[in-house]
């Protein structure tokens, strides 16, 4: 056991690393841990075809972003389902507002896929059309950094690999968008611009198991065994082995 | 409880071999998480857990509740999940149906990860250094086995958990209080986005 000095400035330590973690965190990462929890089936606006199950419909995203010296406050919106479909981080001082706007708001609303399409693959899920505004006038993205600039996060209806990724539509062609995968089925991008988003599973991609898969399965279950078997045979050793005595006090009287 | 004293018998497992069995369970369950849904994602967890459990009992660590565990606990779960409150948001309801499956896999899985990662991995690194390289290691570990879940956005998170997990071990010299702590913090993120 420790003292109590000690104790406390380890405690001290992992209160400030965990408040720092928070801090740099992206808004929406998974919360610590557990089995997993489930996510209600996916909510389309337009079921694709051969998919009969009945889901409400689904949700906006929306949040209001006060306005401090003519740029935003820190801004999450998230849809309402479980977990949430889309969700849009907005960091501070990422949007101008109009002169006189005291705040800004921020909406992410879901549609059906409607042409034109991607060429390069199928959308996965709904679009989303992500929107600022305030009154008064236009608002503009002025994050010019990585830290300044919106995050789109979506979760696809499947965690089959590989994962679709983020695509853009600026009303003539759809344009890829650098993805990672944040979660299971989430997916996450840096968005310079708002407007029509989606994610898109490109040509070719989709296994339920991929080949990368299979292989950590079976290496894993593999160095499993192996460690298994020392581990018992260590196990039974320990146990046969005679348990080590202190030497015994001699009486000084010999038979 | 029984108190297994992991210092009184020789290690069935070191440092390596305890590496090599961990990074073995974590890329079984990362290859087996299938698609979301009802339960879908709970499987691959449970065994995940049943696997760290099995192995933890083999090797043997110290077990043990009473009144200083359990104040441990409690202190852990508030620093667990307060910031979790002020930095995250109520989330939308999920089916309660779904709620006392998912509880109990997490009353397995939650206390199995304790007894592996602040259990015996941190007996044999203690053994092997100290408490402080020992809270450290057990911190990464716990870190790095959530990336395949969720990817490296949660390494300092959880990492950082791993560490307060860590310092509850050591404060309360079993891996029980970390389990609690764990568990609850994991329960209320039931409630959490």
């Amino acid at each position: 056991m420790v003292d109590a000095v000690t104790l406390s400035r380890r405690f001290a330590v992992a209160v400030a690393l965990l408040t720092g973690a928070w801090l740099v965190s992206p808004a929406v990462v998974p919360i610590y841990d557990g089995p997993g929890q489930p996510d209600q089936p996916y909510r389309y606006v337009v079921r694709p075809p051969g998919d009969t199950k009945q889901t409400p419909d689904p949700t906006s995203a929306t949040a209001t972003m006060p306005i401090r010296n003519g740029v935003n406050t820190a801004g999450l919106a998230y849809s309402g389902e479980s977990g949430p479909q889309v969700r849009v981080y907005v960091p501070p001082g990422a949007l101008q507002a109009p002169p006189g706007a005291t705040s800004v708001q921020l909406t992410a609303t879901p549609s059906a896929p409607q042409a034109p399409l991607p060429s390069d693959g199928t959308i996965v899920g709904n679009v989303y059309t992500i929107a600022v505004s305030a009154p008064g006038g236009p608002v503009t993205i002025i994050g010019s950094n990585d830290d300044q600039t919106p995050t789109i996060q979506m979760r696809a209806p499947t965690a089959n690999q590989p994962g679709p990724v983020f695509e853009h539509f600026d009303g003539k062609k759809w344009t890829q968008s650098e993805t990672i995968r944040a979660g299971q089925d989430i997916y996450q991008t840096a968005a310079r611009q708002l407007g029509v988003w989606a994610l898109v599973q490109l040509k070719g991609g989709g296994s339920s198991l991929g080949g990368a898969q299979l292989a950590m399965l079976v290496i894993g279950i593999v160095i499993l065994a192996i460690v298994g078997i020392i581990m018992v045979v260590r196990i039974a050793r320990s146990r046969s082995a005679p348990p080590a005595r202190a030497p015994a006090k001699r009486s000084g009287a010999r038979r | 409880m029984t108190a297994i004293s992991a210092d009184r018998r020789a290690p069935v497992a070191g440092v390596p071999m305890l590496a090599l069995f961990f990074a073995a369970a974590v890329a079984i369950r990362a290859a087996l998480h299938g698609p979301p849904g009802a339960g879908g994602s709970v499987w691959p967890g449970v065994l995940f857990g049943v696997l760290l459990a099995v192995a933890a009992a083999a090797v043997g660590t110290a077990t043990r509740i009473d009144r200083r565990v359990a104040v441990v606990s409690l202190v852990a779960t508030v620093v667990l999940v307060v910031p979790a409150l002020a930095f995250s948001s109520a989330r939308a309801s999920l089916p309660l149906a779904w709620f006392p499956g998912w509880l109990a896999a997490t009353m397995l899985v939650a206390p199995a990860e304790e007894a592996f990662l602040r259990g015996i991995v941190y007996d044999a690194v203690a053994r092997r250094s100290n408490v402080d390289v020992a809270i450290v290691v057990a911190a990464v570990a716990f870190g790095l086995m959530h990336v395949p879940l969720y990817g490296w956005h949660a390494l300092p998170l959880d990492t950082a958990v791993g560490v307060v997990l860590g310092v509850a071990r050591m404060a309360s010299g079993t891996w029980v209080a970390p389990a609690i702590a764990h568990t609850a913090a994991d329960v209320a993120g039931w409630w959490m986005l």
